[in-house]
């Protein structure tokens, strides 16, 4: 187990100062020295946090296993990116700890180290390219780590095929003269570049085009398949659906569920009542449902739904596998595994 | 977006002195000021402190939050304070050591120096504590209207200073997201400090770029052309709350003065 959280939570500011600070507004509100919030009908929002919120994280408890897909899902501002944060203790809890091997992160020499193994893609990663070349921008990481200069090249061209960029084209043009996809490669390439065991993204798809959004799925999912532990963070149901092993969902700042994707996505009204979705195929499967449709299955993905519904429309045999083995999780996997990998629960 | 401690962050409110015209609030936080400056003695500043903690609690802001505000300068304070307690000498030798000599009236001279900077500081943060940045940004431009004639670029000045008070906390806050990254490529400001430093300010001035752009394109897109013919949806105006702010801030220069003459 690579990392647990233990009784995580976060505040932005000192929490007891943030409590005197809302006592304070609230005082001054009912003295009538500030307005009220204009509200919408009902006043306050039905979910997202509020300006007064205290704690960003509240209680995390979870653990992350060797290997394991992790997909987080929450709506905006619910504690997603501050959660992910916590992975390589930049981040410090304010009670309770996250352990990577064991190892209590809020040692900053442990921090320090684990940064080697746990790669944080940010959002917008290519924002922070900053060298004047590719090779260099990549090297960073590597450099940072001590390593020889041999074994820095070494990694630098690993890492830059493993995204599928040509280290000889690509390697000695400037960063910025690459387009937006390439530059994304880039800025990932240069987390790989360490050679990380978990690989922690957060929203890595946010802002590309259809194209380069699959081929970046496509490219995690390879990441992946080579034995890394990834932790995703994504407002994309679908892509969480096909991807992850399982998925955590926040709703401001606490844990509102952990489960499989099967798991998560039957609570379809739960997870709209927080602002969330659940994924096209498996919300159309709900409906036909409805319409006295018989269809199996936990969870959906396109193919498997088509699969089902032209049997059930032919009424004649299943035209792929039987229901029987359909493990829940397992069937809304459009993106095969590579052979030989063992799926993880 | 983070708490990034900053001097004088709007403080909303309906207080009598957040309702006072911005460009009276500019133009009474230079005399207040000027007053501070005017006290010669400790009286002299203990009555234009009164004034300014009065306006503070007229406004509605608890004394906490007032040296809140200041805080970030009091090394400002603190530096000065110093000086004084070293160049000014007299009276009787308190601490001798080297070239280092603490006098009575060094210590009598910086404890005065420090008050007075403080009174001023929140007399300043009482400004910007009280007044929207865009109303600042305003009265700004109206006080530099009349250098118009000269050819100064008031319109353009005043809106420079607000686009750029809007984005100090937004560049805080990208440069502290950009040092994350970095430091979780295993990046530390205490080995390879010169590299860092260019792991930061590159993609902190890249972006400074990329939202010039877009500021500008999303200021084309709503038919920006510049001050001239510029009105206001709600525009600045002096109601009979501004002739007694005016009136308040008076009887505090007179107090000081008068205080001066009185212990002189």
């Amino acid at each position: 187990m690579p990392i647990a959280f233990e009784g995580v939570s976060y505040a932005y500011a000192d929490p007891e100062r943030q409590k005197k600070r809302a006592r304070r507004q609230k005082r001054r509100r009912e003295a009538g020295v500030i307005e009220e919030p204009p509200s919408l009908e009902k006043g306050a929002p039905t979910w997202g946090g509020t300006a007064d919120a205290v704690w960003a994280l509240a209680d995390i408890d979870f653990t992350l296993a060797d290997g394991e897909f992790l997909g987080v899902a929450g709506h905006t501002g619910s504690g997603k990116s501050t959660l992910v944060q916590h992975m390589n203790g930049l981040v410090r809890p304010a009670r309770g700890r996250v352990l990577f091997d064991g190892q209590d992160l809020a040692d900053k020499r442990v921090a320090q180290k684990c940064r080697g193994k746990v790669g944080l893609v940010f959002q917008y990663p290519e924002h922070q390219l900053f060298a004047a070349t590719v090779r260099e921008d990549v090297a960073f990481g590597p450099r940072n780590l001590g390593l020889s200069t041999e074994e820095v090249e070494r990694r630098v061209r690993a890492a830059l095929e493993d995204v599928h960029l040509d280290p000889e084209e690509v390697g000695g043009k400037s960063p910025f003269e690459l387009s937006g996809g390439q530059q994304r490669r880039v800025a990932f390439a240069g987390v790989l570049a360490m050679e990380p065991r978990v690989l922690v993204l957060d929203e890595p798809v946010a802002g590309l085009d259809p194209v380069a959004r699959e081929e970046f799925l496509s490219l995690i999912a390879e990441l992946h398949g080579a034995g890394r532990a990834v932790v995703m963070v994504s407002h994309s149901m679908d892509d969480l659906a096909r991807l992850a092993d399982r998925v955590l969902v926040l709703n401001e700042g606490r844990l509102f569920f952990l489960g499989t994707p099967a798991e998560v996505f039957a609570r379809g009204e739960e997870l709209r009542a927080i602002g969330l979705d659940v994924p096209a195929a498996q919300k159309l499967a709900a409906e036909l449902r409805e319409e006295g449709f018989d269809l199996p299955r936990d969870l959906y993905g396109l193919e498997s739904l088509a699969d089902d519904l032209a049997r059930a429309l032919t009424g004649g045999e299943p035209s792929r596998e039987p229901k029987a083995d359909a493990a829940p999780g397992r069937d809304a996997r459009e993106t095969p595994r590579p052979s030989g990998e063992a799926p993880h629960a | 977006m983070p708490d990034v401690a900053l001097f004088g962050r709007y403080w909303p409110g309906t207080s009598p002195v957040h309702r006072m015209d911005a460009r009276v609030k500019l133009v009474l936080s230079f005399v207040v000021m000027a007053s501070a400056f005017a006290a010669q003695s400790f009286p002299g500043l203990l009555v234009c402190a009164a004034f300014v903690f009065a306006f503070f609690a007229l406004a509605g802001i608890p004394a906490a939050s007032a040296f809140r505000s200041v805080a970030p300068l009091a090394l400002i304070v603190v530096a000065t304070a110093l000086l004084n307690v070293l160049f000014v000498q007299g009276g009787d030798v308190l601490f001798e050591w080297w070239i280092i000599r603490v006098s009575e009236a060094g210590l009598w001279q910086a404890a005065f120096v420090a008050c007075r900077l403080l009174v001023l500081l929140l007399g300043m943060s009482l400004l910007t504590l009280t007044t929207p940045t865009l109303d600042i940004t305003e009265a700004f431009e109206w006080l530099l209207g009349f250098l118009r004639p000269l050819g100064v670029p008031a319109h353009e000045l005043g809106m420079m200073m607000g686009i750029a008070l809007r984005f100090l906390p937004q560049f805080a806050f990208e440069l502290r997201t950009i040092h994350r990254a970095q430091a979780s490529r295993g990046a530390t400001l205490s080995k390879g400090r010169l590299r860092m430093l260019s792991a930061l300010v590159v993609p902190l001035f890249t972006s400074a770029f990329r939202h010039a752009d877009t500021l500008s394109a999303a200021m084309d897109a709503r038919c920006y052309h510049g001050g001239v013919g510029r009105t206001r949806l709600v525009p600045l105006a002096c109601t009979a709350l501004d002739v007694r702010g005016v009136g308040a801030v008076a009887l505090m220069l007179v107090c000081v003065v008068a205080s001066n003459l009185a212990f002189a």
